[in-house]
């Protein structure tokens, strides 16, 4: 494995990150303890969040995002940058890549190497429909709070079957931006992504793409969108196209990329809530390419990699000559069980694994194969 | 797709390969630029295509090939002549057992989990996660930020 970054500042180093996170921690639970309830004003989840799609991507602000994030026992506590100038949203964690969104594209910039890759937006997911949501999950406006003193919304979202809580989000009334957001598994607090700071005068309007960004190496990759009456062919010439994955996470949009790392196919899988997407390569990996911080996975069988705490999160396993990239925001229980449901590299007996390995010999050398 | 197009489904792929007639290829030329979900369906094809063309080619390995022609040679020559009949008989059966034995090894090595690939590939995850975040946001819930934390 390369380790080819600086950790950022910010990032909380496992138990040693734990008392100030604990402060942080008891701290917005208290504020949020202590504001008040209403009865959010009876408004319609459905028009909240489809305010708050739209609010991050259009209206002009710059702040911090704390993000706290609880893996394998541990406390992570990382700060990432935003800045919404009106040309594109800018995601900046210091110390690691900066990620580029806009209208028409975006772009991701890697100051440390030095290289820029303009990613085209062109073919961008349709939106999912709140249907879909609410097909899986119970949404419930909750109440009123406050918080940066501005006045907010509160929403719940559970599963619909078990309860469970997923979601509490926190939704500017001004502006619609989603001020904070905690992912729970029940009472299980997974993570949280809460704005510290939030300018919401708007900045000048900024050249596109920035200067910066012109000053590095500018890489490619092209993107073309794969039509749903084509994945049948996909599937026959041995790529992994599930219609559904996991539970209710329907397909949502095919590309081929091409570029660094051959031709990869992606797929995106979403259930309304959460977004994953599915990337297949043909060749074993090669594993110095893996950003640091890789951990084996268990149970996906051969090599397979996970990244604990990394957002979205991220699993690479091989399977039959294919290399598959995990990536998304989904809980992790569902996460693990849709890469479970992909193909798995196999661990035969040694009866069958001669069997096998017969097979495949005379597949090499017999002319009628 | 609108009704008209139907007609024009068929031709996509003969036009990809160059084998429309000169009348086809007029009707669909002029149909294509106001079509944009023909144009589409175009280019997804052609996508599709490509993502066949790179669909695993079963190659075998260059040692495997080397080992089992110098085996096929050495059985042969030892297979010929004219011993006595103990002597012929012996022999058989120790180049059958030696052969099944290799066999056996040879297949236990190749049946291993991984197929041979085309060799190993770049992961460019970072480039994935920005891919991920590109065509996903503006989804419904959507908080873009991409990172990795210490271990």
């Amino acid at each position: 494995m390369r380790s080819r970054r600086q950790r950022p500042a910010a990032a909380g180093r496992g138990r040693g990150a734990l008392p100030a996170v604990t402060v942080a921690l008891v701290g917005f639970a208290v504020l949020a303890g202590a504001l008040p309830a209403d009865a959010g004003g009876g408004q319609d989840w459905r028009t909240l969040l489809d305010r708050a799609a739209t609010s991050g991507r259009d209206t002009p602000h710059q702040g911090e995002i704390l993000w706290i994030i609880q893996a394998e026992g541990e406390t992570h506590v990382v700060k990432v940058d935003v800045d919404q100038s009106g040309a594109g949203l800018t995601v900046r964690t210091p110390g690691q890549s900066t990620v580029r969104l806009s209208r028409d594209g975006g772009g991701l910039a890697d100051y440390e190497e030095g290289w820029f890759m303009p990613l085209p937006a062109a073919r961008r997911v349709p939106t999912v429909p709140s249907e879909a949501m609410a097909e899986k999950y119970e949404v419930e406006v909750v109440g009123s709070a406050r918080l940066l003193d501005r006045p907010a919304t509160r929403v719940e979202v559970s599963l619909r079957d078990q309860g469970t809580l997923r979601e509490r989000l926190w939704l500017d009334d001004a502006t619609g931006l989603l001020l904070r957001r905690e992912s729970y598994d029940g009472d299980d607090l997974l993570r949280m992504a809460v704005y510290v700071s939030l300018d919401l005068s708007p900045p000048p309007e900024r050249a596109e793409p920035p200067p910066e960004i012109v000053r590095l190496e500018q890489r490619t990759q092209d993107v073309e969108a794969v039509q749903p009456v084509h994945f049948g062919a996909l599937r026959q010439a041995g790529w992994a196209v599930p219609e559904v994955l996991g539970e209710g996470y329907r397909a949502a949009g095919a590309y081929a990329l091409s570029g660094r790392g051959g031709s990869p196919l992606q797929l995106v899988y979403a259930d309304g809530l959460y977004t994953v997407s599915l990337f297949q390569q043909r060749g074993r990996a090669d594993l110095s390419t893996l950003p640091p911080g890789a951990e084996p996975a268990e149970g996906l069988g051969g090599r397979a990699f996970e990244w604990p705490g990394a957002v979205p999160s991220r699993l690479v396993w091989e399977a039959g000559g294919t290399t598959y990239s995990l990536v998304g925001d989904a809980p992790p229980e569902e996460f693990r069980a849709m890469a479970g449901a992909l193909p798995q590299a196999e661990r035969p007996g040694v009866l069958k694994r001669v069997g096998k390995g017969l097979s495949r010999l005379w597949s090499w050398v017999s002319p009628f194969s | 797709m609108t009704e008209d197009c139907s007609s024009f489904e068929s031709l996509l792929s003969a036009w990809l390969d160059g084998a429309l007639t000169p009348a086809e290829r007029a009707r669909l030329g002029v149909h294509l630029p106001g079509c944009p979900r023909c144009r589409a369906q175009l280019d997804s094809l052609r996508v599709t295509r490509s993502l066949l063309r790179s669909s695993p080619v079963r190659v075998v390995p260059s040692d495997v090939r080397a080992v089992l022609g110098t085996t096929a040679g050495s059985s042969t020559r030892r297979l010929v002549g004219g011993p006595p009949a103990l002597r012929v008989a012996t022999r058989a059966a120790g180049a059958a057992l030696a052969v099944s034995g290799f066999l056996g090894v040879t297949a236990f090595a190749v049946g291993g989990e991984s197929e041979p690939g085309p060799g190993a590939v770049p992961v460019p995850l970072d480039v994935f996660v920005a891919d991920h975040l590109v065509r996903t946001t503006g989804l419904p819930i959507s908080t873009p930020a991409g990172f990795e934390v210490d271990q």
